[in-house]
């Protein structure tokens, strides 16, 4: 039982991470990593989802018919995302208007319904539980990665505005990497997102060729 | 193309062809583009034997074929003259690791590595990319060789307020008034000069004596032109491409302004597209770059024929000043469906059925 958890962190975390080798859910990633901050607060987002939805299509794994599973799927999971959207709209307003259109569009997330369909389709709750927060682990860290790149070179801090997630204690507490004459507007903008994940997907095959 | 030119020998004569531009460009705008080339073929040099040394292939052999200087050198003309030290070589880095070899090298780039390497720094550094100074026979005094090396060793804010200083306050005015040059490249001032409705004449003024001062991006563009000339001449490049892409740009131009006066958005005249920013150089040495362009003759036309069009839009509607670059990159990348659409026939293939 414990190997088996911990190959399916390995699994999910580094030979089969969402973004870097199965390429999945990109939009979301190349459209909210312009800071670290909006990274993570879709990140984590996507994460609650994942996991609750996980959770739920495992245990009513025997009560969806096969020929409608997707309907089914889909339903779960956009009740799910309508409620998150409604409770960040009440409680983080913030976070809510800075990551705009991309909230609802969990829904479409790729990751979310190719781990409904592969493995909690097929899995007990627990097990789901932890695929679900094990993926959720290795897409916040590429999103923060991918994020924390491209605020440090656009706009020469890490980390700015994380009182909007966590409250204000944080209002301060970011890193200033570069000055602001030599930041580059190029990282934030769109290409700026897709040479930065490419560069991480080919760093990533550089580790792990054998 | 058919008589078994080597690489080597290719570039050598775009190279050649290359220098009644530089030296037009080193007289009106100062000695910032030598020191320029100085600095990106060393780093470019660098960065290219590390690559070579990477694919376990021979840095010497690599460099010795002379694109890399080709590419530094439509880079250099590219950007302004008197730009902070670290930007020219962060671009010049981009295009060499990220453009040039990421894609497979010489021969397999998909982009114009130049053109992207100058689009970098356009939308990276916006505001020091719009700092030229005002063509002026004066620059190659003032900006010397020594004072020259100091600007780009500055930063970028303490460029602009030097190129400022610099230009006599009254030969800013007079230049204003005759032809709306300041500092900032030429096709930024269409956009002040739009305050009226109307097409907006740039070479066409009352002036009479022709000169750098009103005359400027005229007269780099006619040393495009000879060196351009020189090429095809010698057959080096092919005269299809630069004859569909200024016919493109002129004739899209022509629509444009038609448009643009019936129905009140300010346009450029047609002729002179032809003549500013950077339209020659992209005519004769951007858009003919082989590898970056496509294989057929009809291809080639038609891949001009989209760069100039969307040239003139790109100019007209777009927001950074030119737009050659952008769109010979939009060009480059119809490269593979062009290629695949105008795939010549077998010999002997669809005859009569026996």
């Amino acid at each position: 039982m414990f190997k088996e958890i911990v190959e399916l962190f390995k699994q999910d975390v580094w030979k089969n991470n969402t973004i870097l080798v199965q390429i999945l859910g990109l939009c979301p990633t190349l459209a909210v990593t312009t800071t670290a901050v909006t990274a993570l607060g879709l990140a984590l987002t996507t994460t609650i989802v994942l996991v609750i939805s996980n959770v739920t299509i495992s245990m009513c794994r025997r009560i969806i018919i096969p020929e409608v599973r997707i309907p089914s799927y889909i339903l779960i999971i956009s009740t799910l995302v309508a409620v998150i959207e409604i409770l960040m709209q009440t409680f983080m307003f913030t976070v809510y208007e800075s990551m705009g259109i991309f909230i609802s569009l969990i829904v479409t997330n790729c990751i979310i319904i190719s781990h409904a369909e592969a493995y909690a389709m097929k899995h007990t709750p627990f097990m789901s539980f932890l695929d679900a927060l094990f993926v959720g682990i290795g897409y916040t860290a590429i999103l923060i990665l991918v994020g924390s790149i491209r605020e440090a070179i656009g706009f020469g801090t890490v980390f700015q505005g994380l009182n909007k997630l966590f409250g204000e204690y944080f209002a301060d507490k970011y890193l200033v990497v570069l000055p602001a004459d030599k930041t580059l507007i190029f990282a934030i903008l769109p290409p700026g997102a897709f040479i930065t994940i490419a560069l991480i997907i080919a760093l990533r095959n550089f580790l792990s060729r054998s | 193309m058919h008589r078994g030119a080597s690489t080597q020998l290719i570039m050598f004569m775009v190279l050649v062809a290359l220098l009644p531009a530089v030296i037009v460009h080193v007289i009106s705008f100062g000695w910032g583009l030598v020191w320029n080339l100085f600095f990106c073929t060393i780093w470019a040099s660098l960065l290219e034997a590390a690559v070579y040394k990477l694919r376990r292939r021979s840095p010497v052999a690599g460099l010795r074929d002379l694109s890399l200087q080709v590419t530094v050198w439509l880079y250099c003309l590219a950007i302004p003259p008197y730009l902070s030290l670290w930007m020219t070589l962060l671009g010049i880095t981009f295009a060499v690791l990220l453009v040039k070899h990421a894609f497979g090298g010489l021969g397999q780039n998909t982009f114009n590595p130049a053109m992207a390497g100058f689009i970098f720094l356009l939308i990276s550094v916006p505001s020091a990319m719009g700092g030229w100074v005002v063509p002026s026979t004066r620059n190659l005094e003032i900006y010397n060789p020594e004072y020259s090396l100091q600007m780009l060793l500055m930063d970028h804010s303490d460029i602009k307020k030097q190129m400022i200083i610099d230009t006599n306050n009254e030969t800013l005015k007079k230049i204003k008034e005759t032809d709306g040059a300041t500092y900032a490249t030429p096709l930024n001032n269409f956009r002040e000069l739009f305050d009226y409705r109307g097409v907006v004449r740039y070479i066409d003024r009352d002036t009479s004596e022709i000169s750098i001062e009103s005359h400027g991006t005229a007269i780099l563009a006619t040393a495009y032109i000879a060196g351009g000339l020189f090429l095809i001449a010698t057959g080096f490049i092919n005269f299809i491409q630069p004859l569909f892409f200024i016919l493109s740009v002129y004739l899209t131009g022509l629509i444009i302004n038609m448009i643009g006066l019936k129905y009140g958005f300010n346009t450029v005249n047609n002729w002179e597209h032809l003549f500013i920013g950077s339209t020659m150089a992209g005519a004769f040495f951007i858009i003919t770059d082989p590898v970056s362009s496509p294989t057929t003759a009809k291809g080639k036309a038609l891949s001009a024929a989209i760069i100039g069009f969307f040239t003139v839009i790109i100019r007209t509607f777009g927001s950074y000043p030119d737009a050659i670059a952008f769109a010979a990159l939009l060009g480059n990348s119809f490269n593979p469906v062009i290629n695949k659409m105008l795939k010549p026939k077998r010999f002997g293939a669809g005859g009569r059925k026996a």
